[in-house]
């Protein structure tokens, strides 16, 4: 016999059915998809090193791994290989060959011209497809692993967000009592603190990398993950599936992972998509006022801020950021639409 | 007493806060269940049988509910005093408990299989984990669940009301429990269901010999189901006796009329059914004098004025009357 006690929900199947169907949900859906694996390995699209050097008959590889000298090329330079040049020299010499990736520039590398001041404009010559920023850094580049550094960031934030408020909710609905009302009063006070204040200050402070940005946000971020969880959580406690839990045993925390938050999950799910575009967006939002990541860092925000104050010059940097943070915006919000009808009850039931 | 009660009640009485102050619900209750007999506890909605059984799970609601006074013994620890891990052993392992409503008692989004292995997850360490698929599909098959392989894999929408409260005893018994208390676990079932689990429960009960604590306002179950009978009327025993005692010859007005109550074949058709006039009062304004007076055919000034106690009227037998024997 199979093991059909614990397969799929059918009710849950019925869901991804019909998210499925709803086309510009799933679509977006399959295609963000793509975008996210396809940045986890950037590196092999978009990067200043090669992805495979063949000289005098050995293969290298140096992509991922430690940096090697231009010594190892019968380069006369101890420090990285730059192997854009390094191509021209070995297709001079015949010594071998070099494949570079679609677009041979690394997100921090500023690429000068001799004669012409950086920005420049998008060439399919040079490969800069989308130009270069005001200090001659890839746009591709920037867009790319920005975009990645982003949607990163902001499923950390979500997913671990959700996870306090969900646990924290839970324990405020199901236990109630003074410990409701006293977490309530606390995440009233806390929610008042001005968290704008609170990101100047500290990146004033310590000059914030991802990780102590990340643990900022989640400080800020959980209490309102609260709300609907602590509601959603007081409505299942009262019904008498807990109470049969509770007599056949089961422990406080028990009821609360096993039986109460498969119950509440659906309204967790609906609001996920919408909880990640809004991380996007004021991660993006920080890096344009300049209280975000450290620069270098690859980030939108730098972007538009470069875009705006050179918007006459070169519009391509403008252009290109506010069309990509809108493509993946929008798709989010039809992928958040998608899975808000999909969960509604009420798609289910028609009455004729 | 010889000491081999499973489970021993003396005197409990429990309170409710409520906005008008706490209000006493169950008054001075007590009786007792040996292992492998069945105990009834009957009486009209509201008048606490219940909130006497949650209590012996220390399930009242908290924090408006608790136990004022008494004593609640099982196999001699006293369950009002056990710490919380004890309890979590104590419910569903050593005592467990059927609900009145199969519809709700089953979490919606597990299947019925998944919620019977919790119960041997819980209580059953003995059982690994890859044996308790089979051992859900023998409780399943115990219980006479219909084609119990596909059933497992069902989720509690998919299976009608027989089915989920077989699935409910399921759940009730994997822990292998040494008293069931069962709380109107057929009132919502067709009449054809429930003789099919009742009869279940007391075969169950045979090969374990557990007892069972049945709580029902149907006279008809009790008679088929119980060995003893105790009878709640408004947060108070008004009788105890063994079954047979009860139905030939019941003392208490109250018990005189459930049972007169009780439709029966031979009766003459058309005519109307007796039935006790009035309501249990509120448990806001339960008199201080018997609380069955004002709806009681032989009640007299006396029965107004003052407060009867349950006393031993036979052998085996209690009554809380004025009059008992006397009407």
């Amino acid at each position: 016999m199979k093991k059909p006690m614990f397969t799929l929900d059918p009710l849950t199947r019925k869901r991804i059915d019909r998210f499925k169907q709803i086309k510009r949900g799933y679509w977006s859906w399959r295609a963000l998809l793509v975008l996210v694996i396809l940045s986890l390995f950037s590196e092999l699209f978009i990067n200043s090193r090669a992805i495979v050097v063949s000289y005098e008959g050995k293969l290298y590889f140096p992509t991922y791994g430690a940096v090697i000298p231009g010594t190892t090329f019968g380069l006369d330079y101890q420090y990285e290989t730059n192997y854009r040049e390094l191509s021209k020299t070995l297709k001079a010499n015949g010594k071998g060959w070099v494949l570079m990736p679609l677009v041979p520039y690394s997100a921090y590398e500023q690429d000068f011209k001799e004669g012409v001041y950086p920005p420049y404009a998008p060439s399919l010559v040079s490969r800069h497809f989308l130009g270069t920023d005001s200090i001659g850094r890839d746009i591709v580049a920037r867009l790319v692993y920005g975009f990645r550094i982003a949607i990163l960031f902001s499923l950390a934030y979500v997913f671990i967000t959700f996870f306090i408020g969900t646990v924290i909710g839970c324990l405020m609905g199901y236990w109630g009592g003074w410990f409701d009302t006293i977490f309530q009063r606390i995440i009233e006070i806390w929610e008042q603190v001005p968290f704008l204040y609170v990101v100047m200050i500290v990146g004033s402070i310590y000059k914030p990398n991802f990780a102590i940005f990340l643990l900022i946000f989640i400080i800020f971020g959980w209490s309102s993950r609260t709300w609907r969880v602590r509601a959603m959580t007081y409505r299942e406690r009262e019904r008498d599936y807990i109470l049969a839990a509770k007599a056949m045993g089961a422990s406080t925390w028990r009821i609360i992972s096993v039986h109460i938050v498969p119950n509440v999950l659906v309204v967790i799910v609906t609001m996920l998509p919408f909880a990640i575009s809004g991380a996007i967006s004021s991660l993006t939002a920080l890096d344009y006022l300049g209280f975000g990541l450290r620069p270098p860092t690859p980030s939108w925000g730098e972007l538009i801020s470069q875009g705006i104050s050179a918007y006459k010059t070169a519009p391509w940097i403008l252009t290109s950021v506010v069309s990509a943070m809108t493509v993946i915006l929008v798709m989010i919000a039809f992928i958040g639409e998608g899975l808000r009808d999909a969960f509604d009850p009420k798609k289910f039931t028609v009455y004729k | 007493m010889d000491g081999k009660e499973l489970l021993k009640v003396e005197g409990i009485s429990v309170s409710f806060d409520t906005d008008l102050g706490p209000i006493e619900v169950v008054d001075d209750v007590s009786f007792e269940i040996k292992p492998g007999r069945t105990l009834a506890l009957v009486g009209e909605s509201g008048c606490g049988k219940s909130v006497t059984a949650s209590s012996i799970m220390r399930l009242l609601p908290h924090p408006h509910g608790r136990v004022t006074r008494g004593r609640i013994s099982f196999e001699g620890e006293s369950v009002l005093d056990l710490p919380v891990e004890e309890m979590y052993r104590l419910r569903g392992g050593k005592i467990s408990m059927i609900f009145q409503e199969p519809m709700t008692a089953l979490n919606p989004v597990h299947t019925a299989g998944a919620q019977i292995a919790e119960v041997l997850d819980l209580h059953r360490a003995d059982i690994a984990k890859k044996a308790r698929e089979p051992e859900v599909l023998e409780m399943l098959k115990a219980v006479e669940m219909p084609s119990p392989e596909s059933r497992m894999g069902n989720y509690p929408f998919q299976l009608s009301g027989g089915m989920r409260q077989r699935v409910m005893i399921a759940m009730a018994l994997a822990g292998h429990p040494r008293l069931l208390i069962a709380d109107e676990p057929t009132t919502a079932l067709d009449v054809t269901v429930q003789a099919q689990i009742l009869a279940l429960i007391r075969d169950l009960q045979k090969k374990n010999g557990m007892g069972v604590l049945y709580i029902t306002h149907d006279m008809g179950v009790v008679a088929e189901i119980s060995d003893d009978v105790v009878v709640m009327y408004a947060g108070q025993i008004v009788e105890t006796g063994a079954v047979l005692d009860v139905f030939k010859n019941p003392i208490h007005p109250y018990t005189k009329g459930l049972i007169r109550s009780m439709p029966l074949l031979d009766s003459v058709p058309k005519t109307e059914l007796p039935t006790i006039h009035g309501q249990v009062p509120s448990p806001h304004n339960y008199p201080a004098t018997c609380r069955f007076a004002n709806r009681c055919p032989h009640a007299d000034e006396s029965c107004r004025a003052n407060t009867p106690a349950l006393e031993d009227f036979s052998p085996g037998r209690k009554v809380r009357c004025f009059k008992a024997g006397r009407v």
